[in-house]
Parts: C-alpha cells; structure tokens; sequence
C-alpha cells in the first residue's frame, strides 16, 4: 500500500501517454503549472507489447528524475506500429527540480506491473497502474 | 471485518495454516504469524499473494507471512519463501523493488536532557545535511566507476574513504559486504540512476529519527547492557535502501525474468510481479549478483548518512564523535535473498531465503552475528510510525524452525496513503506531534499525513506476536523526540 494508483482514459492511445506522464509527475508536484517548460528530453522506447510499451515510457521519466533531478509536465508523443513492435517517440518538456518553486510530495520510485493494464474499448482508451512511492 | 479468519486453520493462538490444496497449483501450505486481532486486520490480497507464492518451484516448508504483513507487488510485503538451491527460483518481488532497504540503530552517550536543549537544532541540521524527498541528490560525488566500486565493495568502501569506522563493518549484516556482487551485471541506466543518491533517505516510510530509552521500557536489562542500552538515553535509529538504483536492478531484471521464465524455462505464474527464474540458471544468477550489488549499495548508503549524522551531533555538540559514544548497534536488511543454511527434516539444507519486508533473526550461537552479540542473538531493529516508538529485539533459536530465522520489520500499514491523506492533515499532525514532545521536519505537510501512526497496525501488537511465537525477544521500547522525514 506504499503506493498511487492511477486510472488515465483518453480518446486516443497517445493522449493516455500524455495523461499517464502528467499524473506521474504530478504525484511528485503538486501544481504542473509550476514547472515552466523551458527544458527538453527527446527519447524513443519500444516494446512488443503495448502495455509495456506506456510501462517502458514512464519508466524513462522515473529515470530522468533521479539521474538528472528533472521534471516534466507537458509531452508530445508519436506512437508507431511496425510487424513486430511498438515504438514511442516522445518529447518531454519541463526543468530541473527547484525546491523553492516546486511544491513536492511523493517521490515515485518505481512503475510497477502490479494491476497495470492498458485497455481499448470502442472510442476509449483507459490505462491503470500502481506507482509505488 | 475479514473474512481471512475462515480460510485459515489455527496451529496456535499467533500460528494460522492456508492448507496446499486451497489453490491449485500449490507447492506447499502457508504459514501466517499473527494474532487473531491482526489477521483481522489483514486485506485479503496478502492472502491471494502468499498463496501464490505458495505456487513457485522449489519453495520449502511453508510461505510465511510475519506479523506485520501487508499486500505488495507480487509477493507481500511482510512474506517469507525459501527456495531449494537446485530446483527452486529466484524472484525480484520476492525481495522487493527497494533492495537492501533497512534499519541502522546508533547509539549515544547522551541522556535526554542533554539533548532536549539542542533537539530542533539536532533536528534541522539533520534535515539539512541528509537530503530527503523527490529528486534529493546527496553530498558523496563520485564518478560511474567509483559507483561501481561502491557496489562490489560495500561498506568496506566507506571506511576506505574516511565515511566510516572499522567497527562499524563488524556491526553491519554481512559485515556491510556482499562478496557475491559483481557490478557487470548491472544496467548503465541503474548506475545513472544511483549516482547521485548516497547519502540519501529518500520518501515514503523512510526516516531519520531521535529517540529516547525510557527506563519502564527496557525489558530485558542484561541483554540491553549488551548493546550499550542505558536508561534515558538518545539513540538515532533510521531506515531507507538502495534508493532508484536497487529500484532498477529489481525493473531491469524483472523484465529479462518475463522474458525467459515460459519460453526458456517453462515456468507458469499467477502474478507478473512474481516474475523469476531457476536459481541456477544464468539470469538467475547473474540477478543474484546484481541484486548483491543493490545490497551493497544500500550498505554505503547507510553508512554515509551515518557519517552525516556524526558530523552533525559532533558540530550541535561542539565535541568528536567518539566522545559521544556514537557507535552502531547494528543494521538489519530487510529486504534481501540470502543463502543460508537451515535444518529441514533434520538434515542441514543450503537455501535461497527471500525476506522481503521481513528481517533476518538469527538466534544465539550462529556464527555469522557479531561476537559481541553471539551469546544473545542477532539484534532486529523494528521500525514504528513516527508517532508511536520503535523496538529493539532479537533473533532466537525458535526462529530458525519456524521461520527459518525470520520476524517482521515494522508495523505494517493498514490504511493506503490517499486515504491517509484524507484522514489527517498534515499540519494538524504537525502540531499535535509537537506537543506530545516530537519534532518532526518533513518535506511536506501532505507527506506527514500520509505516515500517520493511525495509517500503521499497533508496533506493540505486531512485537507481542513475534515475541508470543518465539521468532523474537523483546529488548527494549524506543520513543521518538525528534523526526527526519522523507
């Protein structure tokens, strides 16, 4: 129970990419509008399963937290499908931890496979998962 | 109220049995520590998962749960399973993503009022010195090479590099190295992401904290005078891990074992959090050494934060830390796989010993505790919320047949953070905890709320059933005056 559970729903599968990044930085920060947007990480992942795919996405930023003290809070994303695998090709805008701007709460350690999920059904996407913190 | 109490059948008034033939697909039966009250206040999910564990090859005897068991990922946090060297597995859930997390005791020549005067000054300088919260980067700055040296040498690093004393190695679990550890098993993503996290506590339940010896809590005085426990003494007790890193090597490994363990090994499971792999094989092994890596990370973690608070209590104090008697009582992992040799069926076994959320209680005469502690077993450090107190214990004989030499690691929470948050405030909190006499400083207010002493199971209730099934004695009480909090 040393964890966030968060639901995203989304008319497309790359909004609940963009929607899972916010919400997971935005356990960390209690305001997104307080993390100015003048910084950005180009990245790119890739999964045979789409689920992991979201899993491997937010996994990066877990990681640029705690390698470079950065936070993001707006994304664009490009989501593509080849025979064999998903690829993501992501730009994550944001700026380094400021401990006088930013009002912080919970530090996310780890994305966890526990109960995560990513589901279509008809027009909806919906993603679920469990930050541990 | 649960409805636990009808699935499992009473062996004792703290030992409840799951049967094997309550799942399918079950190795062998489970065991639950508890008393009939906490097994009220389980979630049934820690049922679910220890069953499931109960499923995995090669687990011996019993999957345990200790008293202060809780649901996890995967495994419960507060679960036991000890696998067989040959045919059995090992499972990053099965240890925890935070490897190595832990509790370090220090002791002080202080009483409590020498320290009263100086507690909020002791108390911010703390807060200062040892970063805490989202994104805290601590003070040792070292190169990606010099990490990977931190990982295969441990403590041993520390002392090497003026962040320790030699005794505090004989004070450590393992010495504070796991020679096991080799860091070319480990992701370059894993090293950049503990580079910068030495030395630091982290969030969550993670602490630093003063606390006090009240003489009507010392229950066993000659055992105490053994650690150096006085009457109206201050101790600094705290508890954190490996930090991103351990989170890491636990993910990366994870992932590889999701992998491997069908296709390449034919392994079914009921949960991907209970990924694993044949202890044998080579990601079994290569995660062994990657994860005693995490180990010893965590080691140098807390022996940094150790050098931290020394130059803190030495400079609040205006004397060395020496003069203040600043001497570890011991550091405990709990969360950690271990090969260990236990009696099965009256036979020596080696085996794989997953604790996670559970701490090692060796009993007297094993040798690998501290000779100083030999004759009375291995101290067990159990954290409480930072409201109520904390215990000092200690392994004993029992431990080993009913446990394999495990007890619990902290009362367990029964009330998920959100919840928490809707609760308390954390202001309030604040408030109210300064008036019983703690000073707590804390990253944030909505962070307090959520380690509020109501969000935890009673620490008296989860010592009384270790202390109830004899896998633990009771040492001493701590109360806490002042709190670090990540």
């Amino acid at each position: 129970m040393a964890d966030a559970a968060i639901e995203v729903n989304s008319e497309s599968l790359e909004g609940i990419f963009v929607d899972s990044g916010k919400a997971l930085t935005n356990t960390m920060v209690d305001d997104l509008k307080s993390i100015k947007t003048n910084q950005k990480y180009t990245f790119k992942v890739e999964s045979q399963e789409r689920d992991l795919l979201l899993f491997e996405f937010l996994e990066k930023l877990v990681i640029e937290k705690d390698a470079n003290q950065m936070l993001f809070s707006e994304f664009e994303v490009k989501i593509n499908q080849t025979d064999k695998k998903f690829i993501v090709s992501a730009i994550a805008y944001g700026e380094h931890i400021d401990y006088d701007r930013h009002e912080l709460c919970a530090d996310v350690k780890a994305v966890t496979l526990h109960k995560f999920s990513l589901t279509q059904e008809k027009e909806n996407w919906k993603a679920e998962m469990i930050l541990d913190i | 109220m649960n409805d636990i109490i009808n699935i499992v059948k009473k062996k004792s008034d703290t030992i409840w049995e799951i049967p094997a033939d309550y799942k399918q697909g079950m190795n062998v039966p489970v065991r639950i520590y508890a008393t009939k009250q906490l097994l009220k206040l389980m979630d049934h999910q820690v049922i679910d998962q220890i069953t499931n564990v109960a499923t995995l090859p090669g687990i011996i005897n019993y999957a345990y749960t200790m008293p202060d068991a809780h649901s996890g990922y995967g495994f419960p946090i507060g679960g036991v399973a000890a696998m067989d060297l040959k045919e059995g597995v090992i499972s990053p859930g099965g240890i925890g993503f935070d490897i190595n997390c832990g509790m370090r005791l220090v002791l002080t020549n202080l009483t409590h009022n020498d320290v009263k005067p100086k507690l909020r000054e002791l108390v911010d300088q703390l807060y200062n010195k040892v970063p805490a919260g989202v994104g805290g980067a601590g003070f040792v700055k070292i190169n990606k090479s010099e990490f990977r040296d931190i990982t295969e040498m441990g403590s041993t690093w520390c002392v090497e590099n003026g962040y320790g004393w030699e005794e505090d190695l004989e004070n450590t679990e393992e010495s504070g190295i796991m020679k096991g550890a080799s860091a070319e098993k480990v992701s370059d993503v894993a090293i950049k992401r503990g580079l910068k996290q030495i030395g630091t506590l982290g969030s969550g339940n993670h602490y630093l904290e003063i606390q006090v010896v009240k003489p009507e809590y010392i229950f066993d005085e000659k055992a105490a005078k053994t650690v150096g426990i006085f009457p109206n003494q201050v101790v600094i007790m705290f508890h954190c891990g490996s930090r991103g890193f351990g989170h890491q090597v636990a993910t990366d490994y994870l992932k590889k074992f999701l992998g491997v363990m069908e296709s390449k090994y034919n392994i079914k499971i009921l949960d991907r959090e209970l990924a694993c792999a044949p202890f044998q094989s080579q990601e079994g092994q290569d995660y062994f050494s990657a994860m005693q890596c995490a180990i010893n990370m965590s080691f140098v973690n807390r022996q940094t934060i150790l050098h931290r608070i020394r130059e803190v209590f030495s400079k609040v104090f205006k004397t060395e830390p020496e003069k203040l008697g600043l001497s570890m009582v011991y550091d405990v992992a709990h969360n950690t796989a271990k090969v260990e040799e236990h009696e099965v069926d009256g036979k020596n076994r080696k085996m794989i010993i997953h604790r996670k959320g559970a701490t090692r209680a060796f009993g007297p005469g094993r040798s690998e505790i501290p000779l100083k502690y030999r004759n009375i077993g291995q101290p067990v450090i159990i954290g409480g919320s930072m409201e109520t107190g904390s215990y000092l214990l200690l392994g004993t004989k029992e431990a080993h047949k009913e446990t394999f030499a495990s007890t619990a690691h902290g009362s367990g929470r029964i009330m998920s953070r959100t919840k928490a948050k809707r609760m308390f405030r954390g202001e309030t909190l604040y408030k109210d905890m300064l008036k019983k006499g703690i000073y707590v400083k804390s990253v944030s207010y909505s962070g307090l709320a959520e380690e509020a002493g109501d969000a935890y199971k009673d620490i008296d209730d989860v010592v009384d059933a270790t202390v109830n099934a004899k896998i633990s004695k009771r040492v001493v009480r701590f109360i806490p005056i002042g709190n670090v909090k990540g």
